[in-house]
């Protein structure tokens, strides 16, 4: 009898720490808000706002940076920033959406896809800012260059763009001019196979390509080439209702990119690329090939600790299939890293003053790291500066001017309709194209129609 | 009055009963029951994840048809069943091979026994990295292949046909160890009066393995089989780190498939609707060889 007694006190003990342990928990939670509250009503000037900031870069590659050129600016005004990184894939978008859909600690945040930006829009996870930015004289058609337009859906602003895009093939200087080979102002698809097959040399695991294409990284990447003649929504036929995957310019490219691979062998093969797990900074910087995609990897251009190189890297327009027919720049989508407020956020109109100073200006210590601002009114030698900083002796400035420079004529991606799926079909396409199994045109006709079929 | 008494007498007992299980069973609730009914519940709808929460039509098992046309869908069922009958079958028999080598006629048991069991216990991300390495054209195992005389190997995880295979080699390397462990222990407890009255009747070594060692460890195979056939069912992290389904759909298994669906598409109806099927079919499976193992598993 005893016993038992014993037992249900000690049941019920336990029952009522836990409860007790629930209730003490939000009581704290209670205190700390209150606290807070009560911190930001009264005494705002020794207790500043904290902003969180969430974006996808490294802190070290030049957030905390702007981080900490903001926190100095802004000590006397109250307000502060923090930066938190997510990791820019699926999972950490996934991450930040959850965050933002259960009313999260964020105030301001990047979004680094229009896809994104739209979903995030319409979803309430970023809040539109077109009335406080008229408010605050801001308009981003002016400030920021007509390719913003594409990303303002019918007068709504979900974030602003602040980083320019632009889409270059990367150069092994030192190469070309011990080939005697000029660096071209523009080319076409065949000079610029020819151009790849003089500079590949070598046998073996000592070989030097001409061309890494970088397929791994994102299979899809090189066919932004296409843009260059197809312009903004290459991936449909106008209307939407039909992909565009066997459009010529796709066949053409595709084709050969892959009679580099396999017919000339001027370019490391997917088959290489997937079975090394090859990357630019394993194969370009280690000088193992002449030329490669990927402006983006300028962070590891200038790490010579980590990838020692001491060849200097010149940017070269991308070739197109036909000089005349070429009209556009391309970018991967010509604006991107959409800075966006937590609609949820308790310090909108602070955030508000931190997207501001980012995007004209605050930004510019990105820019050793590779990204260059939009805004109209920054100085564009002081954008060279910054971007060529740290990398005086391995960087080509005359041709990175011209990577540099505004471009009014860049083709932007706004359609977005079923794309992940569409990709995925372009995609296994290109790896069977890539791989040799199959050529460009029976492979992309193909692709189109198992496409199309989304789009239903 | 007595009766009253005993009554809340029992009920006291269950409630201090359910107290102490009270924080099993509500973790159990929120963490497991909840989101096993919640995708059941979206299985048929269409919900699109970035829609947020309530914003699905029902579609009524629309789903559970459109799956057996989607190319992608089959081409993965296929591959995990390939896979599945490829793993299971070496790797068991394998082991038991091994496992007999082991105890009969091998030096430092132990310490090999550990060496085999040290992939199984290492972090298969780590593991399948390694494989990559191991697979690339200038890695050991294509060189050693090479030195082998098959002068143009196959280019592993880049080829259409031998992807597969490539993955399959690494896991029943990978799972090896555990169904060894399992059979060792299953040996050791085999009665040796059998082998004896063998040895007598003059039977071979090969005729004992045959003869008495597998039909006595038929419920160890019985139990490694299920388990192997449930875990190969499941197949991800080395699809993802080495292959990420490709080339083409070569390597994309069931689950592989649902994670993209679910988190590249962000069609989470139809990816739960994937899930349910893969549990249903685990479960046909299961039962099958439930009912199958009276005619081959002998508990003596």
């Amino acid at each position: 009898m005893l016993k038992k007694k014993w037992t249900i006190f000690i049941a019920a003990s336990m029952l009522i720490t836990m409860l007790a342990g629930c209730g003490g928990n939000s009581g704290e939670s209670n205190q700390t808000s209150s606290l807070d509250s009560s911190g930001k009503t009264t005494t705002q000037s020794d207790k500043p706002v904290v902003l969180k900031f969430w974006g996808g870069v490294p802190a070290e590659y030049g957030p905390q940076l702007t981080v900490d050129a903001f926190n100095k600016e802004f000590k006397d005004k109250g307000i502060q920033a923090e930066y938190i990184r997510f990791v820019n894939d699926d999972t950490g978008n996934m991450k930040l959406d959850t965050t933002l859909l259960a009313g999260g600690d964020i105030d301001v945040f990047m979004t680094y896809t229009s896809s994104n930006l739209v979903k995030r829009g319409t979803g309430g996870m970023a809040l539109e800012i077109s009335d406080k930015l008229s408010k605050a004289g801001f308009d981003p058609a002016k400030e920021l260059g007509n390719s913003v337009s594409p990303y303002i859906y019918d007068g709504k602003v979900y974030g602003l763009p602040t980083k320019m895009e632009n889409y270059y093939i990367l150069a092994n200087k030192n190469m070309f001019d011990e080939a005697g080979i000029p660096l071209p102002e523009s080319w076409t698809y065949d000079e610029f196979r020819e151009t790849a097959k003089k500079l590949t040399k070598g046998e073996g695991q000592n070989k030097v390509y001409g061309m890494y294409w970088n397929t791994i990284m994102e299979i899809f990447r090189p066919s932004y080439i296409a843009q260059t003649v197809l312009g903004s929504d290459f991936l449909y036929k106008s209307g939407g209702k039909e992909t565009n995957l066997d459009n010529p310019e796709f066949i053409k490219l595709n084709q050969m990119i892959s009679d580099m691979m396999w017919v000339d062998k001027s370019a490391v093969t997917h088959t290489d690329n997937v079975t090394q797990k090859l990357s630019v900074e394993s194969v370009f910087l280690a000088g193992k090939s002449a030329m490669s995609l990927g402006v983006w990897t300028i962070r590891s251009i200038k790490d010579l600790e980590k990838y020692p190189h001491d060849f200097v890297t010149a940017y070269l327009p991308v070739p197109v299939s036909d000089k005349s027919a070429a009209k556009y720049s391309i970018g991967e989508g010509a604006a991107g890293d959409f800075i966006c407020v937590n609609p949820n956020s308790e310090n909108i109109d602070k955030a508000m003053e931190f997207v501001m100073w980012y995007t004209k200006g605050g930004m510019l210590s990105m820019t050793p790291y590779g990204r260059v601002p939009m805004y109209q009114g920054i100085d564009s030698n002081k954008i060279v500066d910054e971007y060529m900083k740290n990398g005086e002796k391995i960087l080509d400035k005359n041709t990175v001017v011209k990577f540099l420079e505004k471009k009014d004529n860049l083709a932007v991606s706004t359609e977005t309709k079923k794309l992940p799926e569409i990709q995925k079909v372009f995609n296994d396409a290109l790896e069977s194209i890539y791989t040799g199994k199959k050529d460009a045109a029976s492979a992309l006709s193909e692709a189109k129609i198992s496409a199309d079929k989304f789009l239903k | 009055m007595y009766l009253k008494l005993k009554l809340s007498r029992q009920l006291k007992t269950d409630i201090t009963g359910y107290t102490f299980i009270l924080p099993n069973i509500l973790g159990m609730i929120i963490f497991t029951l909840f989101p096993l009914l919640f995708s059941l519940f979206i299985s048929f709808t269409d919900w699109d994840f970035t829609k947020g929460l309530g914003n699905w039509n029902f579609n009524f098992g629309a789903n559970y048809i459109e799956m057996w046309k989607d190319g992608w869908f089959t081409s993965s069922l296929f591959n995990t069943i390939l896979y599945s009958l490829m793993v299971v079958p070496i790797s068991i028999f394998l082991a038991l091979v091994l496992a007999v080598i082991l105890e009969s006629y091998c030096f430092a048991k132990v310490p090999m026994k550990l060496a085999m069991f040290m992939p199984y216990i290492s972090n298969i991300v780590a593991v399948a990295i390694v494989w990559v390495m191991m697979y690339s054209p200038w890695g050991p195992f294509t060189l050693m292949i090479k030195a082998l005389g098959w002068e143009t190997p196959p280019a592993w995880l880049g080829d259409y046909n031998w992807a597969l295979i490539a993955v399959t080699i690494m896991s029943i390397w990978s799972s090896i160890g555990y169904n060894i462990l399992i059979y060792s222990s299953a040996i050791q407890g085999l009665p040796q009066d059998v082998y004896e009255a063998a040895d007598v009747d003059g039977a071979s070594e090969i005729t004992k393995f045959f003869k008495i060692t597998i039909p006595s460890l038929s419920p160890t195979t019985f139990f490694l089989v299920i388990t192997t056939l449930i875990n190969s069912f499941q197949v991800f992290a080395p699809i993802q780190i080495m292959t990420r389904g490709g080339p083409g759909t070569s390597t994309s298994v069931l689950v592989y498939y649902i994670y993209t669906t679910g988190f590249t598409f962000f069609r989470m109806g139809y990816a739960s609707a994937i899930a349910w099927v893969l549990f249903l079919l685990l479960l046909i499976v299961t039962l099958i060889q439930w009912r199958g193992q009276k005619k081959w598993v002998s508990y003596e």
